[in-house]
């Protein structure tokens, strides 16, 4: 069992995003590096913000890292940045919180291109839904 | 000269993404003449993640804004996946293409009452905003 957040369970889901015939074909033409950033909540044991980096390029993640913190150039620089509380990643991890309506309701925030994001919105469905493919012990459920 | 406001700069999900779809859509010179043209207030009702946006268009502007209004031109209804996937389908007249299979999804989605529009008189409006949104 993979903790999450973690660069062990990034790498994970690195992997599983790779293996997903799915995904390939959802985001064939896909190209940027998106940034998930799970906002700190410290009394569940996230006590500072996660920034998870992935280069997506052509259906597959070419690399994933947890980087330091927002002024890494790789988080600067990103094409997509999608922001929420780790308690809603989780939510939305655990299929109780749908990333597209959590979208629309502003409960993740993206920064990004706009026309991009909704031209791929079944591959940003289908990179969340991948997300519950992991064996994931949350943080604060231990 | 076209251009969009946030009602509530603060403003979050569906507002945000709306208006950030047409503030990319008016860097185009044909899309910012369609702005111009446009008048005429839409509504947008999104049931299943209880969201509703207006659009008011007039003077080259379109104004964003969260919550209802009952006094829109056009008000249209549905769901979240079916709103998402409507600026990327092919348009014929404005309208999605029944010659395309997004296109015709869509129509068995309106046949179904999913979809719901109200205020069809004001085709005008209704196409130009299909126009100002479409992806493709």
């Amino acid at each position: 069992m993979l903790q999450f957040p973690s660069p062990e369970w990034l790498a994970e889901f690195q992997d599983v995003v790779n293996a997903s015939a799915e995904y390939a074909d959802a985001a064939a033409t896909w190209e940027g590096d998106l940034v998930f950033v799970y906002e700190k909540e410290p009394d569940k044991g996230v006590p500072a913000d996660v920034y998870a980096w992935l280069d997506l390029w052509h259906g597959k993640c070419r690399d994933a890292a947890i980087l330091d913190g927002p002024e890494d150039p790789r988080a600067v620089g990103a094409k997509f940045t999608i922001t929420a509380p780790y308690s809603r990643w989780k939510s939305v991890m655990k299929k109780e919180l749908d990333p597209v309506k959590a979208m629309m309701q502003g409960k993740l925030k993206v920064k990004g291109d706009l026309p991009t994001i909704v031209r791929y919105v079944r591959a940003s469905n289908v990179l969340t839904d991948l997300t519950t493919q992991l064996d994931t012990q949350f943080v604060d459920e231990q | 000269m076209a251009q969009v406001v946030v009602a509530d700069p603060e403003a979050a999900g569906l507002t945000a993404m709306l208006a950030g779809l047409i503030e990319a859509a008016i860097t185009t010179p044909a899309k910012a003449a369609i702005l111009d043209a446009m008048r005429g207030s839409v509504a947008i009702v999104v049931p299943d993640a209880e969201v509703e946006v207006a659009m008011h268009f007039g003077g080259g502007v379109c104004r964003v804004e969260s919550g209802p209004t009952p006094s829109a031109t056009v008000r249209l209804s549905m769901p979240a996946d079916v709103l998402l996937d409507l600026p990327s389908l092919p348009l014929f007249a404005g309208f999605p293409s029944l010659l395309a299979p997004g296109g015709r999804a869509f129509a068995r989605r309106v046949l179904a009452g999913d979809v719901q529009i109200s205020g069809m008189r004001h085709l005008r409006l209704l196409a130009q905003l299909n126009r100002l949104l479409a992806l493709g």
